[in-house]
Formats: C-alpha cells, structure tokens, sequence
C-alpha cells in the first residue's frame, strides 16, 4: 500500500518536473536554465519523499542504522561538503551531478556513482534520455570483466599455529556465468599499510590511524594468499541474493573504490565494512544495524545467516591439508623419498623406487606441494624450484592419473559459525586452602582451550581483556584476580613434514603466591616455546621451556624473573568433553619466590552451543608456601 | 600501582618486530607469480598482524593483474581473460596438467572453450605432452600456449 502510494506519488512529482522542464525548454531561456529548474524540481520532490531517509540510500552513504555521520572519512567520497553529516544535501548534490554536462567521462556522477543514479532514477522516475550520455568505460569494463551474477560470503578459518587468525577475516566473492570459481572476484576490506614496526602498527590498527580501503581482485589470488600461503581452510556461505541485488552491490562497490574510511580493528573492520555491501544488495536484511564493539568475522557470519541470506555453505580445504592427506596414504620410507625428492631432485634410481606407478604418483605429488611450499617459505630461489618443479612434474605426467578420489579432506570439519560465540561471561565458586569465594568474569574474545572446541582450531587460543574479580565473603572489598591483556597458546602438531613448534605469550596482571603466603597482584610476561605431539586423534601432549617475569610491589625486589618449562596433556575423549592437566616448575635465582610448582588439573564439559560448566583443581607452591584451590565455573558465550 | 603500569608499558614497548618483507615478482613464467609471504613471520608479527585482520601491503583494485609485458600467442591472442590467469596460474596448471585434472586445469579448458564431452581427451593430450608444452624452466606464456596449440590441434 505505502508502497505504491509513494510509486504513485514520486510519478506524479516527476511529471510536474516533466511539465516545467519542457515548458521552460520551450521558452527563450535556453536549455541549461530548463535543466536547472528541472534538477531544483527532482530536489524538491525528493524532500517531500523523505528519499534522504530511505535506507537504501543511508546505506549507500554509508550511515549506520541511527546514526548521523557517515562512517566513510574521505571528503573524496561525497559531492556535498556536508554528505559525512546530511544525506539530503549529499542527495541534492548527487542529482546536480547527475545532469552536469561535464565531464563526460568516468568522473561523471552516473559514472562514478552508478548505484546511487539508478536508484534515483528509479524513484523519482527521471527520464534517462533527458540526462546527460557521459563515456563510463571504466565502469563497463568493470562491470563486463566481473559480470555480477550471485555472490558468496567468505570466511578463511583460523591457520594453525597463528591463533591471531583465529580472529579470522571475511571477504565477498561475486561469481560470474563462468563455472569456475577460480574467475570470480573478492572483495575485500582492508587497512593499507606497510608498516614495518610492530608496536606502531597494532598502535595504529587499534586506533583507527589507519585508511580502510575496498579492493578487488581475481578470487584465484586470494585463494593462494589464504588456502596456500597461509593454510587456512576457506568456508564459503553461498547467498541468495538475486541477480539484480548483486548487481546493486556490485556497482557501490564500484563507488567506494579509492576512497577511505578510518580502519578500527574492534568495530569498523573488514567485517563490518562488507555488511554495508550485503545491505546495499538488500536493504532489508538491515545487517549494518549489527554493531557491538567488538565485532567479530565469525559472529557476523552467523547473523548473515540468521537474516536468512545463507543458502549453503561450502568447504575448501588449505594446503596444509592437502599435504597431510597425500602423506597420509603413504609410508615413512615414501614420505622420506618425497621429501629428498623436494630438496634434490635426483634421476631414478630404481631400486629405491616404491613399488607401484600410483604410488611413484603419489610420492611426486607429494614432493610437489613440499617444493612449492618450501618457495612460499622463501626457503629456495626462484631459479632452484622451476627447474625442480618441471623436473618433478614431467616424472609426474608419465604416471597414471589417479582415479577422481575423494575430496581433499576427508571429512568437513564443524562449521566456524557452529562453534561458541566469541565473548564470555563466567560466574563460579570454590574454595581457596580451606575459604570459600565467588568468582566472576569477562572476556570480549576469543578463545581457550578449555572453551568447548567445536568449530575452533585444535591447540589454539587466544584470549584478549580476560578478566576476573573474586569476593571472598566476610572480606571487605573484591579483589582483582586476574586480567591478561592478551593470553596466546599454540600448541601445534610436530611433524617430519610441517616440523611446527608450539608457543605462548602472555602479558597481564595475575596473582601470585609471595614469601608471606600472600596472593600479591603482579605484572606478568611470560612466553615459552616447544613441541607438542598427538596421540591418535584424542590425545595431544606438549612440552615447553619458558621465561617468566613477575612485577609487582608485592615482591620483596619488586621483580621475579625466572625460567621453568611448563607441560601438559589435552584430551577430547568426546567432542563435548575436554581434560587437560598442565604442570609448570620454574626457578627464579634471584627472587624471595626460589621456585614455584604448579599443577592445574580441568574438566570442561559442553552444555550447549553457548554454555560450558568447568571443574577446576590447582595446586600452587612458591615461595615455600603451597596452596589449593578447587573451583567450579559455568560459563556462558554471547 | 605506578611502577606497575609502567612494566605494562615496557611490555609493549618491547613488543616490536619487523615484519616478514615482501617478494614480489612478476614475469610471464614459472615462479613469477606474486608471492608474498607473511605466514610464518615471528610471534609477534603474528600476533600484531590479528590489528588489521592480516590484510596488509598494496591490494588495489585490480581487475587485471599486469600482463602487459607478457608477448601474445600465435592462436588466442587478445584473449586477455586467458591470458591474464594462465600467466598469474602457470605453476598450478602445470601442476594440474601433469597429473590430467585439476580445478586449475577445468578453469583453464573453459576459458579455451574446450567443450564438456572432449576435455577428458584434451587434458590427456596435453599430460602425455608434457615436456613438449613446458620445454624449459623459463618458458613464457606465448611460448608455452603455442605448444599447447600444437600438441593438441585445437584453434
């Protein structure tokens, strides 16, 4: 009804602005006061449509649900110098820059905001032979390279080893008629820098110091960048989004290229940035609404599908994987053989041939993908591995292609959306060498090992701004426990092949157990590296020696510094079931603590998608004092 | 409290780390695709690259990735689409073409036009070619579609 009625309303507008136009076309005035008035006429009617409201358009500009500024930062971007705060002055100025008469090329506003024109166009009802006929050839060679069709929602999972992208990112991918998804395109939000120094550039990315720009590239390369360099497993969210709507998005990402917007990593990152583009295909969907402080890649995967946008999902498995798979239908004289074949290619020699042609296939096929990975590892020259590659594959092309097997990777892993989300609240209580306590608290991200594990990498965890305060009742006040600015363990499989070592680092104010038996708050840094081992698929036993430094005014000399070695078992006897045991010993020479011995026993049980309950046994001695504590947690993730 | 923060601070401070550099090279043969490592950088990189979600350097928006300097074949010339992926995917194909499948060999057949009913021969054609298609290390796009070409006489 409203609809139509506003249909009906914006036709009637128009064919007042029609009638001026030509009457005063007819007159002496000449044709450029007649599109003036013409244009002042579509600005009118426009104000009286509250179009400037709508929220396709808020959206093309780039204004979150509410909001009152634009969060793109380049003036570049909008005509009006007001567009960042006033969508109806940067109307105004879009439909004047839709009827200049200059430049009649790819600056032209139809040109460079193709979504924005069409829309309006649409509904006002503008008369397309009255605008001008400006040459879009940027915008058609885009348009007829990409030719927008459907288009999928790409998240590339964490990468083993790197619990930092466990944080993962997301992309679009817009699919042409062209079967192969290896000729679509990405789009991709990022911040631009080569910043070399570390301290800066997380300062910076924090901060919002650096430009957000869109970009686009042939899918073919993102999927070596993230399934080959990285060894991240792609998941692909297929969208129903018809072939008009794709084609909307494609043309707004057409009118954000170069320009900016400031790069936040907690909220204005790349995957909030890409629901602007999901909304601007339907508007409907009021993805952008979603906006917390910490947005997480994989929390707005599961909104995408929770607005009913996702079809199907898909699964592309890394590299990484694909390494293990060839190898794991093979024997350790094979992968010896693939191995040497990968660093020197020597001519046969039959008697150390394996006995089959598939399994002489099967050894090049893995002595291949070692050789490329050991030239994305830099590991080789340029020179070395194209003449062992052409070396390896013209063997390789005398054998049998295998029969069309399996997939690469076996089995699809748990979906990442299927997992637990990534903020945490925890309530518990327990009892402390004989005192009772409550315990409660916070964590915007991400992951622990003792979280349920579903959807997450095996091994990894990190945890930023995990705090905790505990009350000890008939005690005056609560206490901070702990808060670790960031926590990271990864604990990766050592292999002949991939020869991964574990590590962790972690930084943030805990309490320790000082020479007066005290629990002292300290400032702790500690990191460790080391190897971890599996024991069929449940098991996963690590090692590793560590530095650890205490600070505090707790300690006699204000500081401990010391060095111990930390080890462990971990085991999922049934995905919902986690136990780990970890025991740490450290000496610190030249500190009132001597040495400190510490076990930490936990069982984790998974309740739901979103809810765990942990049983928790420590046992502390430090500083000739020993301590237990047994505590029982129900966690909850939101 | 003070001296506290400060050691909070000096974590930080101490925290800093160059990044992996990246290798970029371009050309029109094996090994000259863009590589850019950035995977296995130090712990810290690691960690810090999580601020800007892993994305960084040039990514532009590109919709040809820069194949000007690569000569054109006798048959498809002008076919900038193929001649844009065989460069930017010459290790993959070779990798698909000797072993007869791949998805970077179908990406390939398709962008020939080879019909459906006849990419089983052709593929077959061009694995048990091989070593007449990519004749030597440096081989070049033109080089190599001309070898593809009379291998297995498609137009």
């Amino acid at each position: 009804m409203l609809v139509g009625y506003l249909i009906s309303k914006a036709y009637r507008m128009s064919s007042v602005c029609l009638f001026i136009f030509l009457f005063l076309s007819a007159t002496a005035h000449g044709e450029d006061q007649g599109k003036a008035g013409h244009v002042d006429c579509l600005i009118e009617s426009a104000h009286n449509l509250h179009l400037a409201d709508e929220r396709l358009w808020r959206i093309l500009l780039h204004y979150p649900e509410g909001a009152s500024a634009s969060l793109i930062d380049d003036p570049a971007f909008f005509i009006s110098k007001d567009g960042k705060f006033s969508p109806e002055s940067e109307l105004a100025a879009t439909l004047k820059g839709m009827f200049a008469s200059a430049p009649l090329n790819d600056n032209h506003t139809l040109c460079r905001y193709p979504a924005r024109s069409e829309w309006l166009q649409q509904q006002l009802a503008i008369d397309t032979s009255r605008l001008p006929k400006p040459d879009c050839a940027g915008l058609n060679t885009y348009l007829a390279t990409v030719n927008p069709q459907s288009a999928s929602l790409m998240f590339p999972a964490a990468y083993m080893n790197s619990p930092a992208s466990m944080f993962g990112h997301t992309y679009l991918r817009i699919d042409s008629d062209y079967r192969s998804e290896l000729l679509s395109y990405a789009v991709n939000y990022s911040a631009k820098t080569d910043e070399s120094n570390g301290m800066v550039y997380a300062w910076k990315g924090v901060f919002g110091l650096y430009k957000g720009y869109f970009s686009l590239l042939p899918h073919y390369a993102k999927i070596r960048e993230y399934s080959g360099m990285e060894h991240r497993d792609i998941w692909e969210y297929r969208l129903n989004l018809t072939r008009e709507e794709v084609r909307r998005m494609a043309l707004h990402v057409w009118e954000l290229r170069e320009r900016y917007s400031d790069y936040y990593f907690f909220d204005e990152n790349c995957s909030y940035n890409l629901l602007f583009l999901l909304d601007s295909a339907r508007p409907t969907a009021k993805l952008t609404a979603f906006r917390t402080p910490l947005v997480v890649p994989l929390d707005t995967i599961a909104h995408v599908r929770k607005a009913g946008l996702v079809t199907s999902t898909c699964f592309r498995s890394s590299q990484g994987d694909r390494i293990r798979s060839i190898a794991a239908e093979l024997n350790s004289d094979d992968i010896d053989r693939a191995i040497a074949l990968s660093r020197t290619f020597h001519p046969t020699q039959p008697s150390q041939e394996p006995s089959t042609p598939e399994r002489r296939a099967k050894v090049l096929d893995l002595a291949v993908e070692l050789l490329q990975h050991d030239y994305d590892k830099q590991r080789i020259s340029q020179e070395d591995y194209s003449s062992r590659l052409l070396q390896l594959l013209r063997e390789r092309s005398r054998l049998p292609s295998p029969k069309t097997s399996s997939s690469p990777g076996d089995a699809k892993p748990v979906e990442p959306d299927q997992g637990h989300s990534s903020a945490r609240v925890t309530i518990g209580f327990g009892a402390d060498r004989g005192r009772g306590f409550v315990e409660a608290g916070i964590r915007p991200g991400y992951h622990s090992l003792d979280d349920p594990g579903a959807g997450y990498p095996e091994g990894a965890q990190i945890q930023f701004l995990n705090t905790l305060v505990r009350y000890y009742p008939g005690r005056e006040h609560v206490r901070l426990q702990q808060l670790d600015l960031v926590d990271i363990v990864s604990l990766a499989s050592y292999d002949r092949i991939f020869r991964r070592v574990s590590w962790k680092v972690t930084a943030g104010f805990t309490r320790i157990v000082n020479r007066s038996g005290n629990d002292a708050l300290v400032w702790q840094l500690a990191t460790g590296g080391g190897l971890a081992t599996d024991f069929g698929d449940r098991v996963r036993l690590f090692v590793m020696p560590g530095i650890d430094m205490y600070l505090g005014d707790g300690l006699r000399d204000f500081n401990a510094v010391g060095s111990g070695v930390s080890g462990g078992l971990l085991v999922r006897p049934i995905p919902e079931v986690i136990l780990q045991s970890r025991a740490k010993i450290a000496w610190y020479p030249f500190s009132e603590l001597h040495n400190m011995k510490q076990v930490e026993s936990s069982l984790t049980l998974a309740l739901s998608r979103n809810n765990s309950l942990e049983a928790r046994h420590t046992h502390i001695s430090s500083a000739g004092h020993s301590k237990n504590e047994v505590a029982l947690f129900l966690n909850h993730y939101f | 409290m003070k001296r506290l923060l400060l050691a909070g601070l000096l974590t930080v401070v101490t925290a800093t780390s160059a990044l992996a550099s990246a290798r970029q090279n371009t050309g029109c043969g094996l090994g000259t695709v863009l590589w850019r490592n950035r995977a296995e950088g130090s712990i810290v990189s690691q960690t810090l690259q999580a601020t800007t979600n892993g994305s960084f350097g040039n990514q532009t928006f590109g919709i040809t990735s820069g194949t000007l300097e690569c000569s054109e074949p006798t048959h498809f010339a002008g076919n900038e689409r193929l001649k844009e992926f065989t460069v930017a995917n010459m290790d993959n194909l070779a990798k698909d073409i000797a072993v007869g499948q791949g998805e970077t060999l179908n990406t390939f057949d398709e962008l020939l036009n080879i019909p459906a009913d006849q990419r089983m021969e052709f593929n077959q054609k061009m694995q048990i070619s091989f070593s007449q298609i990519f004749t030597h290390q440096n081989i070049a796009y033109a080089d190599m579609m001309n070898n593809v070409v009379a291998v297995t006489t498609i137009k």
